[in-house]
Parts: C-alpha cells; structure tokens; sequence
C-alpha cells in the first residue's frame, strides 16, 4: 500500500515528476556522452600518437634522456636488443627506426627538421605510413633516397613532389649531409608532427650517412593495460638501454589526458550538482504539497521510517523510469557521432598545436555505463534525504491544520 | 474502565510579550463506552485538550493516561506505535488519502498494523457496511460527498480496533442531512458495539446527541454535564 501511495504521488503531478525523470535521464545522456568524448579522444590520441607513432614503450640509448632527447645517441649493441624483442611473447611487433637531427634546406628556405628513417615493411606492421600519403607516393630504398614529407611543411617551403632538398645535421662524428627528393607528401591526424618530421627509408639514411645505426626501438604489446610491468621486464633485460613507456616519452600528451580526466570531473560534478539541484527542488515540492497528508499519516501512526521508504520509493522510481530514457538517448546519440565523428575544426588551431585530430569519434567503454548509471542513482538517493528529513520534521497536528 | 485519565493538565503557549494557557489544570476521566463532547468557543482549548490526550502534543505540566499508559513517558516513536494501536482520529477536514478508495483508505491502518489480508478484508467490509458506504468503496475521496469522506475517515478511525475515538469538530464541514447520518452512525457503534467517543464541538446538533457535555472556558473545565443528569 505504501508502494501504492509512492506510486500514485508520482502521477498526482505529472510535469513535476517530468522533471525529474527528465533530470535523471539528461544526467545519465550527458554523462554518457561527453564521457564517450572523452574516451573517444582518448583512445583516438592513443591511436594518432602511441599505436601508430610513439608505440607502448620504446628503446634508447641510455643517453637519451639524459642528454634531452638527444639522437646523436644510437643503440649500442642491436643484435642483443632485437634477440631479447623477438623472445618476449607479450610483444606484438616492434619497428627499428633511425633518427637524424638536422636543417632541411631548400635554394630560398630552410627549416629544422627530424628525419625518420623507417624500414617500410616493418613499419606497415603497427601502421599503414602510405594510408596517410595525400599526395604522391610511398618512399622505397632506391639509388637516391626518396622523402615523404608533411603537407604543413610543404607549405611552408612550397615544396613540390621532385623536388631535390639538401639536408643537413650535427653528428657527433661530424656534419653529415645527404640529398633527397620529394616522392609524396603525407597528412596525419599530428600536425606538429607533419611540420616536423620527414620519412625516409632507413636502408637509404643509413647509407647516405655511412653508418648503420637505430636510435628507437618502438614497441606495441598484445595488452595495453601491462605497460609498466612489460617495460619494467625488458628493462631487466637491457641493462645497458633505456626502456620508456609513451607517458616518459611524450609527457605532455599523458599530461594532457590528465588534465581532459580533471576538466571532465569539473564537468561532471557541475551536471552532477544541477541534478542534485532538480531533485532536491522537486521532491520539497511535493513533500510541501503534501503536508496535510503526511501530518495525517503521522497522527494515525505511520512510522517515520516507512514516510522515509514511501519518499525514497517515489524517487526510485522516477530514477528507474529516468535511467534507460537516458542510457536510450545515449546510445543513440554515442552510435552516431561514433559513425559520422564530431567535427571541431573551428577548434582546429588550438587542437592541431595539441597534437590532437580535429574529428572526435566518442567510444563509450561499458564499464562507463555501470559507473554513470551508479553516480546518477547515487546523486537522486543523495538529493532525497533533504526532503525527507523535511518530511521528517514535520509535527503532526501543525501538519494537518496546514491549509 | 477508564479510558482517558488526566491531571492537573497544562499547555502554555508563550512568545516574548505573551503567555497563553490553552489548557489549564485540566482533570478529567473518561470511562469506556462514553459518548463525551468537550465544548467551548474558540480558543477555549478544546483541541488543545484532543490533542495532548491523543499524543499529538504534550502537555507542560500534569499527567495524561490513556488506557492505563502514561503518555508523557513515551518517546516520540513509541507514540506514533501507541497512537496507531490505541487511538483512532476523525479530522475536521477528512484527511482522506486521495490517491487511494474509500477501500483502501480504511485498510491502509491495519496495513501499518500488519494485520494479515483475510481480517483486514473482513474488517474493512464490516466498517464500510457499519458506516453505510459499502456501494461506494473503490470510490477515491474526489469522488465521494463531505459526509461520504467523514463515514470513510470514521471507519478508518476504527480499523485498528482502537480504545476510543478522538474526534475534533467532525461535523463542521457538514450540512445537516450528514451531520445527522454521521451521528446516528457514531451513536449506534457506541451504543452497540461500546466503542468511546470523545469529541471537540460548538455544534449544537452534536451536544444535543452527546451523552456528556465538557465545557470548556479560557482553558479550564467550567462545567461537566451528563446526560442522565
């Protein structure tokens, strides 16, 4: 019965318990959805940077670091690194590149520049360098070294596919310099990096430049979730290298993460407030309205925890109604833009300098449900009890002469 | 038996510039079985009075006994268990639960009593024929007249099968044809099935009915009339 009556209050008033369920299920839908964004972003960053480029951890010379990401530092002793890679099982595939600090200059411009050599067939294994190729084609070891270069610095030079570029860099064994042409040009999701950075085949560097050395080793694991503990072991087993996971690699990207999870918790915790809000206002309507009512109730001798399960039951099932409109609207709307992606490009300075792609695809992990659906129950039970003490504090008899 | 037993009874309502002795060295004793009206003008305690008796309120100095049970003694949780089992209400206003039938509104006590579903349909139709609305019990209270919601709210009163029924001005809202109904509804359990009334009133058809007259003046009982006086 007094199921019944919890019920029946509900639809005495139905715009106010709209509200609620509406509240609830705005909860849960921004929640869901700004939290696929975030996860979307997330993902899509590790993708963009850390699947395709920096890898889970990576190998350098014990030096790096230490001489601030110094590539005039190659890895000593490859034959025992690549024995040690090709035994650990938890490794999926790994890529050797070669890395070379130097000025690319044409005959009006010149402009600082890192130049990868990649073995494209290894390099195909964690990621499709050609995919990115927007104009052109994709280099290969020939007699003249052949360059993809990035389409922002090729605007900035004015390159054009043949064009021949002199590049030039610092070694520690002296100035070292090679001649390369222009075979395509490539976009990644990385602007920084397309301004930057300059493919070329390793075979084709390490002959121009008479040497045959690998500066990383970029790795990719079977499990994400491990990296610490994989790259804690290969760094037992190389001793003489240093073992660094992307975060120590790229520390501004995991910053940047960290610092999307703290905005995202601001966010949060503002809905999480208004809804507080909403509830808070609409369950005090009803207990106000009511105050005859629950006067009566307590005179005739309704116990003060069975007001507190008749309002509680009124909320929990204007949650239970509210949740899956929410978790519905979510899916719908987390299922499209997941298809057709988020386009920020009217964000696209700010979120190009950042490394990031303008295009967010937002990904909901199904633990976000259960964690999201939780807060929002959690968030109505919490904004329930200030009605209800209020209900609580109601003498009877000035209840029920309340007019 | 006595039913209700008070002493020296005092209610004092005071603010900064006043003090106001609502109930005033009230003794009184009501025995089972009596159909007892409290009377007076307004102001002059009678709810007051029903109230304290009925463990709404209490008093600030004296003592009140209700079936054997000192009231003062009882916490705020155990009155409400007392008054759900001992004491039956009739508001002036009906306070019907609108969102359930006469039905359930009657049933709904024995339901905080946790009475099992065989007696409480028993009792229920026995209360919904004793008050005369046996037609009318899937009706919710909008749909029932004045007088149909007060016979709903006694029949209610007397579900938990209390001590003795407190009502206060249960006919003001009342036309005549009602008020008589109701009355010769609340005569006929008091005079067949025992049951004590105790009631607040300044409506002459209820005093003329009432077998006791309390009257009360400015707080204090100025008169206590038995019919058979």
């Amino acid at each position: 019965m007094i199921l019944k009556i919890g019920w029946s209050n509900i639809w005495r008033k139905k715009s106010r318990s709209a509200v609620v369920i509406l509240s609830v299920a705005f909860g849960i839908w921004i929640g869901m959805f700004f939290g696929a964004f975030q996860w979307g972003t997330y993902v899509q960053k590790l993708d963009d940077i850390v699947n395709r480029e920096i890898g889970h951890v990576q190998i350098h010379d014990s030096l790096f670091i230490d001489e601030e990401y110094d590539y005039n530092f190659p890895i000593k002793n490859t034959s025992q690194v690549k024995s040690v890679l090709d035994s650990d099982s938890a490794i999926k595939t790994y890529v050797e590149r070669s890395i070379f600090s130097a000025m690319l200059q044409t005959t009006r411009n010149q402009k600082p520049v890192l130049v990868y050599g990649i073995d494209t067939a290894m390099e195909r294994e964690i990621y499709s360098i050609s995919s990115m190729i927007v104009e052109g084609e994709m280099i290969s070891g020939r007699r003249a070294p052949t360059l993809l270069v990035g389409t922002k610095l090729a605007l900035e030079l004015n390159l054009s596919l043949g064009d021949k570029l002199l590049i030039q860099g610092g070694m520690l064994h002296g100035v070292k310099s090679f001649v390369g042409r222009v075979r395509g040009f490539y976009e990644s999701p990385n602007k920084l990096k397309d301004k930057l950075v300059i493919y070329v085949h390793k075979s084709d560097l390490n002959k121009k430049l008479n040497d045959d050395f690998i500066h990383e080793y970029a790795i990719i694991f079977h499990n994400f979730d491990s990296l610490k503990q994989y790259g804690n072991r290969l760094q037992t087993k190389l001793p003489n290298q240093q073992v660094f996971t992307w975060g120590q690699i790229m520390p501004e990207i995991k910053n940047g993460i960290e610092m999307t999870d703290q905005v995202m918790f601001i966010f949060m915790l503002i809905i999480w407030i208004a809804l507080s809000l909403g509830i808070v206002n609409t369950m005090l309507m009803s207990i106000l309205e009511r105050t005859r009512e629950l006067g009566m109730l307590m005179a005739i001798g309704m116990s003060r925890l069975k007001i507190v399960q008749m309002i509680f039951f009124e909320t929990t099932i204007l949650t239970i109604i509210g949740v899956p409109i929410g978790i519905v609207l979510s899916v719908i709307t987390v299922g499209y833009f997941g298809d057709v992606g988020i386009d920020l490009s009217v964000a696209n300075a700010a979120l190009e300098n950042f490394g990031y792609s303008t295009i967010i695809y937002p990904e909901v992990k199904t633990s976000f449900y259960y964690q999201v659906i939780f807060q929002v129950i959690f968030v109505s039970f919490i904004s329930t009890i200030f009605p209800v003490v209020r209900a609580l504090r109601l003498k009877p008899i000035e209840a029920i002469h309340k007019t | 038996m006595n039913v209700v037993e008070t002493k020296n009874l005092e209610k004092i309502y005071s603010d900064a510039d006043m003090e106001v002795r609502a109930v005033d060295g009230v003794s009184l004793v009501v025995e089972e079985g009596e159909f007892t009206a409290i009377v007076g003008p307004s102001g002059s305690g009678k709810t007051t009075l029903l109230n304290i008796i009925g463990g709404l309120d209490a008093p600030n100095r004296g003592s009140v006994r209700v079936a054997s049970q000192e009231l003062t003694e009882l916490s705020k949780s155990e009155l409400i268990d007392f008054r759900l089992n001992n004491i039956g209400f009739v508001f002036q206003s009906y306070n019907l639960i609108p969102v359930l039938t006469a039905y359930e509104n009657i049933e709904f006590v024995m339901l905080l009593q946790n009475t099992n579903s065989k007696e409480r349909k028993k009792r229920v139709n026995e209360l919904l024929e004793a008050v005369g609305i046996s037609e009318k019990s899937k009706k919710r209270p909008s749909q029932l007249s004045g007088g149909q919601q007060q016979r709903v709210a006694v029949a209610r009163a007397l579900a938990p099968k209390p001590k003795f029924i407190l009502a206060d001005e249960p006919t003001a809202n009342l036309d005549s044809k009602s008020t008589s109904r109701l009355l010769d509804i609340m005569e006929h359990l008091n005079l067949k099935e025992g049951i004590t009334f105790l009631f607040s009133t300044h409506d002459q058809r209820v005093i003329e009915r009432a077998r006791r007259v309390i009257t009360l003046t400015d707080g204090k009982i100025t008169e206590d009339k038995r019919s058979d006086e």
